[in-house]
């Protein structure tokens, strides 16, 4: 690499972080708008926001294991579940406050990780591991109808406890504001986290597991640290995510929590956005959700939208939305030359066989 | 004893829909080399159709399910032509067309919710005798369900290994270069294979519609199912995942004597686990 | 027989051959020699169409190659043994050799030929039911050089058919190529690493070098060319 080239990643790295900057900037400045413009319809507004910033901070968290590390652990709304339920059990049978929640949840949750990381070690095939994932998710989501007693089965748990009042601000009114500022925090501490640990040694370690494991090996990459590691990791941040939705949502049932649509949801809009970046997965979530929010008045074809955007994308543009300006430029090209060359165009492929 | 018999034969009847979905997804991944996760989806339309054609348009049982069979089919190799076969072979195991199976599977069940309706239908039995026979019962239509899923078996059987096109699906599977130089069009047998793939999904879906019901999100639990046989099989074995539907239907028809039906499928998951544990590469499949 | 003019190949964005010209006479033996990395096996793979991004002309007989799909080459009698053989390792030897006629209906002439692949090589009569896969590497070639003749070619392009083998089967399959070439008046091409071979096999040969064709001439000057003795035959 020569001088010039690392002075241009530099300035890339540097717009990022800008654009970034001016993102979250924005983010938080948004609810202040609203309420000085007295706009109408502030919390539906804040509620959407909420969710694109909870779906974000999912991706992102998946986005871990799957696009710097190429693991294909279709598991992660266990993690996810698993510290939403964590939470709701003990609201509801120890009466204990959810802000506990935040602590003990995300720490089951990183618990359940490594009981889902230790046979997907084994694997290194991702069919395999895809498989694998998809079948642990599915016992959970069966133990916790099966475990009547304790789960409540299918019925699962509604009208949790709100988050206490803390500091003076006040989680039980109709104000969505300390929600919004909640996940804000924790979104923006899975985003700073992600960012730092791409660009660590282990977010090195993470992207030479997924281009080849045997080279990996060979420099002296410990594969099973660094992937223990991820899982962790990965499962932590879906924890937090997780007690926020219970206590925000209040409605936990297995099927919702545990079953495959959430799973769809999060490679849906990892795959829009582009995977293994920073950007792509929360691109992704807020284009995904403000769409599905907007289609809401046509809510039978959403799915079928949805579907459709996906197959369309990942035809069109395999690098998501995001990682595409390759193929921009060369879409660009081609026009310029069928333009400029209509006589002798430059190369002549044919397509045949 | 008598009880043992008869769990074994439940197990066998519906071990061997396990195992007509599993043929279709290993062999899938053996010549694609990617893996459906709309197989499900596919079984699920394959029983709308049968609905539609026998009880919406009052055709005849044995018609309605061909036609049905034959309309996933050619919707199988649509999809495969005009959604999968751009795809196939990107990323690094195949993860593009993997993603576009996922929308594939999402857009068939919203279809089906937006035709059928978001609700449970049903077909009656297409034989309601009752068989006692030393102590055992059978119900005709069950009899009639394992006969078909057994013939459809020994034929799939029987083309992989004997005919000009089972040839050619094997040697796509094992070569795609080779068989190409050989004067197969490779690009065919994929959306062939895949039609057949969806084909069989079909007849799962059509014979078992009079038994579990029908409704647009069946497909569910029986592609996870599916994903089971064909890896305790062994990913691409078609004798394998012939063994494992059967040995699955019979350990299911066990395990919920003993344990309870909701105890069922945790078993059946927790076996594949096992199985990765112990020998990744399924029960017919070769190590690496 | 076979005429290629400015034929240019791509693998992905980069570009492997440029401007190939390369004439093939009826029933001529013609060797193309390169290093490593020259763009042999691509130039192969393009003629028959599996690298398709392609531009340039490929005549055959008087008809243009490029819109003809790959698994229609066969029919056109056209057929490559590729590099390290591609087997189907988990079909017989039997199943092999027969697939190698899959595009041809005629059984009786497919019979006639199978017996006379198995004349040519009388080991693979032993091994009729053995997996392909677990055949020593001669034997893998020869069931390669058999499958491809089973498709009764007039052009027959081989691809390395001497690498990774033991010298003694090297001179086999030569002696089966000079063979095949007096006697069913198959025109043949051969991509070879063993210049010494190939070319006292050869009537002609050209040089591939780097994605250009670099030097061409009857097989007999070539051997006596010092260019070639010092880079290729290694004297």
């Amino acid at each position: 690499m020569n001088k010039n080239n690392i002075l241009i990643f530099y300035e890339k790295s540097k717009s990022n972080a800008v654009i970034s900057l001016i993102f979250f900037a924005v983010l938080l400045i948004i609810p202040a708008i609203l309420r000085i413009s007295s706009y109408r319809n502030e919390s539906y507004v804040e509620g959407v926001l909420i969710l694109c910033m909870m779906w974000a901070a999912m991706t992102l968290s998946w986005n871990l294991l799957m696009g710097y590390m190429g693991i294909w652990s279709l598991a992660q709304q266990v993690f996810f579940g698993i510290a939403a339920y964590t939470s709701a059990m003990m609201n509801y049978y120890l009466h204990m406050s959810p802000w506990l929640g935040f602590i003990v949840g995300p720490l089951c949750a990183t618990l359940v990780g490594l009981l889902v990381a230790i046979p997907v070690l084994r694997l290194k095939a991702a069919p395999y591991i895809i498989i694998a994932t998809m079948c642990l998710a599915e016992i959970v989501r069966l133990i916790f109808i099966n475990l009547v007693d304790w789960t409540r089965g299918e019925l699962g748990f509604w009208q949790m406890d709100a988050f206490n009042n803390i500091l003076g601000i006040n989680f039980n009114g109709a104000d969505k504001i300390p929600y919004y500022y909640l996940i804000f925090i924790i979104f923006a501490a899975i985003t700073l986290v992600c960012a730092l640990l791409a660009k660590s040694s282990t977010g090195l370690a993470m992207k030479s597991i997924r281009d080849s494991q045997e080279a990996a090996e060979s420099l002296g990459v410990d594969i099973v640290r660094t992937k223990i590691k991820v899982f962790l990791i990965s499962a932590f941040m879906a924890g937090f995510c997780g007690v926020f939705f219970a206590h925000y949502i209040k409605i936990l049932t297995p099927t919702d929590v545990f079953g495959p649509s959430m799973m769809t949801e999060l490679i849906a809009m990892n795959v829009l956005g582009g995977i293994a970046t920073i950007r792509g997965p929360i691109f992704g979530a807020f284009f995904l959700t403000l769409t599905m929010e907007t289609l809401q008045g046509i809510d039978s074809y959403k799915l079928l939208i949805y579907a459709l955007i996906l197959i369309i994308t990942t035809l069109v543009l395999p690098n998501g939305m995001l990682n595409s300006s390759a193929q921009f430029i060369s879409w660009i090209n081609k026009i310029k030359n069928l333009r400029l060359n209509k006589k002798v165009p430059l190369t002549e492929f044919s397509e045949s066989g | 004893m008598t009880v043992f018999v008869q769990n074994l034969i439940n197990g066998i009847i519906s071990g061997s829909y396990y195992a007509v979905l599993g043929v279709g997804l290993t062999v899938t991944w053996g010549v694609l080399k990617m893996i459906n996760i709309a197989h499900g989806d596919f079984y699920m339309i394959g029983a709308f159709m049968f609905y539609t054609f026998s009880i919406l348009m009052g055709f005849p049982v044995v018609p309605s399910i061909i036609i049905g069979i034959a309309a996933v089919f050619i919707l199988g190799m649509v999809m495969e032509k005009f959604v999968l076969a751009p795809s196939l072979g990107r990323g690094k195991f195949g993860d593009t067309p993997f993603i576009l199976t996922l929308a594939i599977g999402i857009l068939l069940q919203n279809i089906a919710q937006l035709t059928w309706g978001e609700k449970n239908v049903g077909v009656p039995y297409f034989n309601d005798a009752i068989f006692q026979f030393m102590g055992l019962t059978m119900a005709g239509q069950r009899l009639i369900v394992a006969a078909v899923a057994m013939v459809t078996l020994i034929v799939v059987m029987m083309v992989i290994k004997k005919t000009r096109f089972g040839w050619a699906i094997s040697a796509t599977a094992q070569d795609t270069f080779s068989a190409t130089l050989m004067g197969i069009n490779t690009k065919q047998i994929y959306m062939v294979t895949f039609g057949i793939a969806a084909g069989l999904c079909a007849i799962a879906g059509c014979l078992l519609a009079p038994i579990y019901g029908i409704n647009p999100w069946m497909g569910g639990s029986i592609q996870l199912k599916s994903f089971v046989v064909c890896i305790v099989g062994g990913l691409g074995s078609v004798e394998g995942s012939i063994v494992a539907g059967l040995a699955l239907g019979i350990i299911e028809s066990y395990v919920t004597q003993f344990l309870g039906s909701g105890w069922q499928n945790v078993i059946a998951y927790a076996l594949v686990i096992v199985m990765f544990w112990f020998r990744p590469a399924g029960i017919f499949g070769k190590m690496e | 027989m076979l005429k290629i003019s400015n034929l240019n190949a791509y693998y992905g964005d980069v570009q492997v051959l440029y401007d190939v010209n390369l004439e093939v006479n009826d029933k001529e033996i013609v060797t193309i020699l390169g290093s490593n990395g020259a763009g042999k096996t691509t130039l192969m793979k393009t003629i028959c169409g599996i690298e398709t991004k392609r531009s340039g002309v490929i005549e055959f007989q008087g008809e243009n190659l490029m819109k003809v799909p790959a698994h229609k080459l066969v029919t056109k009698g056209i057929t490559l043994a590729p590099e390290g053989r591609h087997l189907f390792p988990e079909l017989t030897v039997k199943e092999n050799l027969l697939l190698g006629a899959y595009a041809f209906k005629d059984k009786r002439k497919i019979n006639d030929t199978y017996d006379w692949v198995l004349t040519l090589f009388p080991r693979l009569k032993e091994r009729l039911i053995q997996y392909a896969g677990t055949m020593s590497g001669g034997e893998q070639q020869m069931c390669a050089i058999g499958r491809v003749l089973m498709s009764n070619p007039k052009f027959l392009m081989m691809d390395e058919p001497s690498l990774g083998l033991a010298p003694n089967i090297v001179d086999t399959v030569f002696d089966v190529i000079t063979k095949i070439n007096k006697e069913k008046g198959i025109t043949i091409v051969v991509v070879e690493q063993n210049a010494n071979i190939a070319l006292q096999t050869a009537d002609r040969g050209y040089v591939l070098e780097n994605g250009v064709i670099g030097m061409s001439g009857s097989a007999q000057s070539m051997l006596e060319s010092a260019d070639i003795q010092k880079l290729y035959l290694g004297l």
